[in-house]
């Protein structure tokens, strides 16, 4: 065992020491230290006794959209009464999540009076990493799992791990974080690559994320600081329009063609003559359609009411109309004022809205789900 | 569990801890070698493990027997059995879809249609099954010519053929070179493990930050669509494919050499700076030498080697260089490639010129216009090679001869060529026509001088790269092979 006093021994010893104290410090959110990520805020939210009148569900464009203080206000100035609102959307994930979350709160909890659930273009169109399933309802599920497998920290397992159970220990979470790391940095030096407006725009995300990241990173630290203090100064915030799609897609992040145009996504609609039934059609909506009759059978066994939220979005169509008709059926429809919404201050993204946009979304919801309540 | 990946930073700690932990026990180390080969290799496919199992036992058998027999009929039956036994194996595996293939296809030609209905079985390729076997084939062959005697138990054999370092890629290892290094009880020497921990950070730095750069930022947008890159750009896509096939093979192979050096072995160099070569010959010389050897020694020589006249001489080249082809995968564009090198190094060797003073004494100028020559016949043969493989955008022969058209004509296109791949490519250059000695020996003195806080502090952060990389990790590309 001589070796063992050899330097190159002591070296593996000491990679090892490291290695470990990189797993502690990329672990520390585990550890107790630090608590105001996203993921972190919903798991405090899960864990919370206290119970809800209204749960939201969906991706980051929920996430976005609603804010619980604006719905709560609007309600307590409408009638008086006093509801709990909780907005459960966590980013870069879509429905799956919002069925798994929606069975862990009525494990836990008092049955909710109205779950919200997103719909629309993130919700029911992205071919992304929104289709990580927590488990497998079909054939084609499985595949998709197996497609998006490299993208292990967006996976199902990891967001449950992340949201819903207990801290645990996970050897290769450091790695997981320092892969999603990278992606911001590779991203970043593309930005870098693109010309002055860019190097700004990413000088500005590193001032913004507290030189955490060179280019936007959706989290709790950076709405908080930095969106509300736009907001304070100009009234609305916007970041980029493609910043979303950046973080999410990871792909090569190309400028956008032309800037969004608002009155064109306005008037947008569906040729009634190409429609076809949508969810008899790519595999995404089938698993869009799936977890929606999913959430409702949960709701409906527990006396729940279920809201569909149509977000604006510009990266898409509007709803067709067979999913129109599809969600009318299953629940309640509720598609925002376009005439309030569709303007610029409205949204931070080409996929989410800015806080003016959440304002106005989140007041006009409250409207609705009083509305339903009285009938 | 790639050699790219922190898997297999942490793998292979564990084995390399316990193997010096039971350096004095002899039956101990090995037994430890042969189950963290195993487990290495169960990583990729466990039940093929039954393969190399079946392939151990088969040729340890047939190698005593031969061993053993003095009659040379008896030996050459011990012999057959070994060959057919492995090449059956590795024609099964390998070559049953493309043999069939082209047999229903030829029927087809014939008329025969209703017998050419051919669809591929599902065949998956072992792991490796391409290197092994050939280690296992220079074993018996080589206790059959009488210069090698028997291994001295099965488990020196096992290991021989599954030692984790060389199993999937090569190095191709020799028995008469592996196996005396497993008598003696190794000797820790810190600085040949120093050594071997520098080689191989230098084989990772090669294939994440260079190799997969190429790959992804010049040679396969090039490939996909060479019509968008003009001559120009495809002359650079060529050029970046051939030094990516480099960067990526001799990366696994310092990994792999560096790896057995860090546990007392020696593997042989495999590759030696390969477009200094002056011509074809040499170039096979310093490219994937455990295989060139390998037929040479087991097919070109026992052929008679250049002996028998032009034709005689040209036709053997051609068989070996058609299998060394055939070797690198069941596909025509495989086959085309080695025709091709076989052509190339007939008119180089049958028709040197008599005034020719050998690759040392020639001026410089002649030297660096025979190495950029041979550079571009290399080049001009991998783009058949890279376009018939199963890589982003190869397009088969179709998609060759369409950026030969290109090359040829269209020299108007600007190239659009990623200014991240071209400085990838350009720092390729730069270390491989940097002496060897300088980097490689150089390089290692610094590093074993470095404190031991700074080696860990860099280890460490190269396991973070590498980690942070793993959204781009793309398998080494002879995995394939």
């Amino acid at each position: 065992m001589g070796f063992l006093k050899s330097k190159s021994a002591r070296v593996g010893l000491l990679y090892i020491a490291l290695c470990a104290a990189a797993l502690a410090w990329t672990q520390r959110s585990l550890l107790g230290l630090v608590t105001d990520a996203r993921d972190g805020a919903l798991r405090e939210l899960l864990r919370d006794p206290a119970p809800a009148d209204v749960l939201c569900f969906g991706s980051s464009a929920t996430a976005r959209a609603i804010r619980p203080e604006a719905v709560e206000q609007r309600v307590r100035e409408a009638g008086g009464e006093s509801w709990r609102v909780l907005n459960l959307a966590p980013f870069g994930v879509g429905r799956h999540i919002g069925l798994l979350e929606f069975e862990h709160w009525l494990g836990t909890h008092a049955a909710p009076k109205f779950v919200v659930v997103e719909v629309g273009v993130t919700a029911d169109l992205v071919e992304s990493m929104h289709q990580m399933l927590p488990r497998y309802m079909d054939v084609g599920d499985a595949a998709r799992v197996v497609v998006h497998r490299p993208y292990r920290y967006r996976d199902a397992p990891e967001q449950r791990r992340r949201t819903l159970d207990p801290p645990s220990f996970d050897p290769w979470g450091a790695f997981t974080a320092l892969d999603r790391q990278a992606m911001h940095l590779e991203l970043g030096a593309k930005a870098l690559g693109r010309g002055p407006e860019d190097v700004v725009r990413a000088a500005f995300n590193l001032a913004a994320t507290g030189g955490d990241s060179l280019y936007f990173r959706p989290g709790e630290p950076f709405v908080r600081q930095a969106l509300e203090a736009q907001v304070a100064e100009r009234g609305f915030f916007r970041v980029t329009p493609e910043s979303e799609q950046g973080v999410a897609g990871k792909q090569t992040v190309e400028r956008q063609a032309a800037r969004v145009d608002y009155e064109r996504a306005l008037a947008a609609s569906w040729d009634l003559a190409e429609e076809t039934d949508v969810f008899a059609e790519p595999g995404s909506f089938r698993a869009a359609r799936l977890y929606a009759e999913a959430i409702v059978r949960l709701a409906q066994r527990h006396g729940v009411r279920v809201v569909f939220l149509d977000l604006p979005n510009f990266r898409g169509k509007p709803l067709r109309p067979s999913q129109i008709e599809f969600y009318s059926r299953l629940g309640v429809l509720v598609q925002l004022d376009k005439s309030v919404l569709y303007r610029e201050e409205s949204f931070q993204d080409v996929g989410h809205l800015s806080l003016v946009g959440a304002e106005h979304a989140s007041r006009e919801l409250a409207d609705r789900l009083l509305a339903l309540e009285a009938r | 569990m790639s050699f790219n990946s922190t898997e297999f930073v942490f793998f292979f700690l564990a084995a390399f801890y316990g193997y010096w932990s039971l350096a004095r026990w002899r039956r101990s180390r090995l037994t430890w070698l042969l189950a963290a080969s195993c487990v290495f290799y169960m990583s990729w496919n466990a039940k093929f493990l039954g393969l190399i199992a079946f392939s151990s036992v088969l040729d340890y058998v047939c190698g005593a027997r031969i061993h053993a027999s003095r009659s040379p009929r008896v030996r050459q039956a011990w012999l057959f059995v070994s060959l057919a036994g492995n090449l059956g194996l590795l024609g099964f595996f390998k070559y049953f879809n493309f043999f069939a293939d082209n047999v229903a296809a030829g029927l087809a030609r014939a008329g025969f249609t209703s017998l050419a209905e051919f669809t591929p079985w599902e065949i998956v390729l072992p792991a490796g099954i391409s290197f092994y076997t050939f280690q296992t084939l220079s074993y018996t062959i080589d206790i059959y010519r009488g210069q090698l005697a028997p291994a001295r138990s099965f488990l020196d054999f096992a290991l021989f053929v599954s030692f984790f370092p060389q199993l999937v890629a090569g190095p191709i290892v020799r028995a008469s070179e592996f196996l005396p290094q497993l008598e003696a009880t190794p000797a820790y020497d810190d600085g040949r493990v120093s050594r071997g921990v520098f080689l191989m950070l230098c084989g990772l730095a090669k294939k994440v930050l260079l190799a997969d750069t190429i790959g992804l930022e010049l040679v396969d947008p090039v490939f996909r669509d060479p019509g968008a890159h003009g001559a120009f750009g495809v002359l650079v896509g060529v050029w970046g494919a051939l030094f990516q096939f480099y960067l990526d093979f001799s990366a696994y192979s310092d990994i792999a050499i560096g790896a057995a050096a860090t546990l007392g072995f020696t593997l042989p160099l495999n590759f030696d700076r390969p477009f200094l070569a002056q011509s074809i010959s040499e170039f096979w010389r310093r490219w994937h030498i455990s295989l060139s050897t390998w037929f040479r020694d087991y097919v070109f020589l026992p052929l008679g080697g250049r002996g028998g006249g032009r034709l005689q001489f040209f036709k053997k080249l051609m068989l070996t260089m058609f299998l060394t082809g055939l070797w690198h995968g069941a596909g025509w564009n495989y086959v085309l490639w080695g025709l091709m090198h076989g052509v190339f190094t007939f008119v180089g060797v049958a028709f040197r010129a008599p005034r020719d003073l050998g690759a040392a004494k020639r001026e410089l100028w002649e030297r660096v216009l025979r190495r950029v020559w041979v550079f571009h016949l290399v080049a001009l043969s991998m783009l058949f090679f890279r376009n018939g493989s199963v890589l982003e955008g190869a397009r088969g022969i179709e998609g060759s001869l369409e950026m030969l058209r290109i090359l040829g004509s269209d020299w108007i296109t600007p190239a659009n060529l990623s200014s991240v791949g071209l400085a990838a490519l350009a720092v390729a250059a730069l270390i491989h026509y940097t002496p060897r000695e300088w980097i490689h020996e150089r390089g290692a003195r610094l590093w074993s001088r470095a404190p031991a806080l700074a080696q860990a502090l860099v280890l460490a952060l190269a396991t973070g790269v590498l980690a942070a990389l793993s959204y781009a990790k793309s398998p080494f590309l002879y995995y394939q092979f």
